[in-house]
């Protein structure tokens, strides 16, 4: 009798392309009011593959969110 | 150290947080603030991660993949 063999990893790593395909990339809020330290930041989860946006203080941050689902990263 | 002008990033947590429309979106709050009160503060505001500069490179894009999975 042949054994099926299910090879999990390659099923995940699919169901997470198609995830990706129906979302597109997770986006990221960088709040922070240093553009040095911003930039960096920002540079970071870009190359990571992540779509990222910045606000330079809190109010900017909440009405960036307001409109939209992203994440929040906020530095003090 | 500077602590940015207007609403720092507890009360912008906060706001995250109070807001149904927002609510569920992660927040990590990556801060020169090291001392126990103000980590407390963070994750009282309900942020998902709270990490202290400097910071690691490794140790902040595992907290970020995590919560974005």
């Amino acid at each position: 009798m042949p054994e099926i063999v299910f090879d999990y990893g390659a099923i995940r790593a699919r169901l997470d392309q198609l995830e990706r395909e129906a979302t597109g990339p997770a986006r990221i809020l960088v709040v922070e009011d240093s553009p040095v330290t911003g930039e960096l930041l920002t540079e970071l989860f870009e190359y990571e593959g992540y779509v990222v946006s910045e606000a330079y203080n809190g109010f900017e941050a909440l009405a960036k969110i307001r409109p939209k689902s992203l994440t929040s990263f906020r530095l003090t | 150290m500077r602590i940015p002008p207007g609403i720092d990033g507890f009360e912008v947590c906060r706001r995250i947080r109070a807001d149904p429309a927002s609510a569920h979106i992660p927040v990590v709050m990556l801060t020169g603030l090291l001392d126990d009160a103000s980590r407390v503060k963070g994750l009282e505001a309900s942020a998902d991660d709270y990490l202290t500069k400097p910071f690691h490179i490794i140790e902040l894009m595992a907290s970020i993949r995590s919560l974005l999975q």
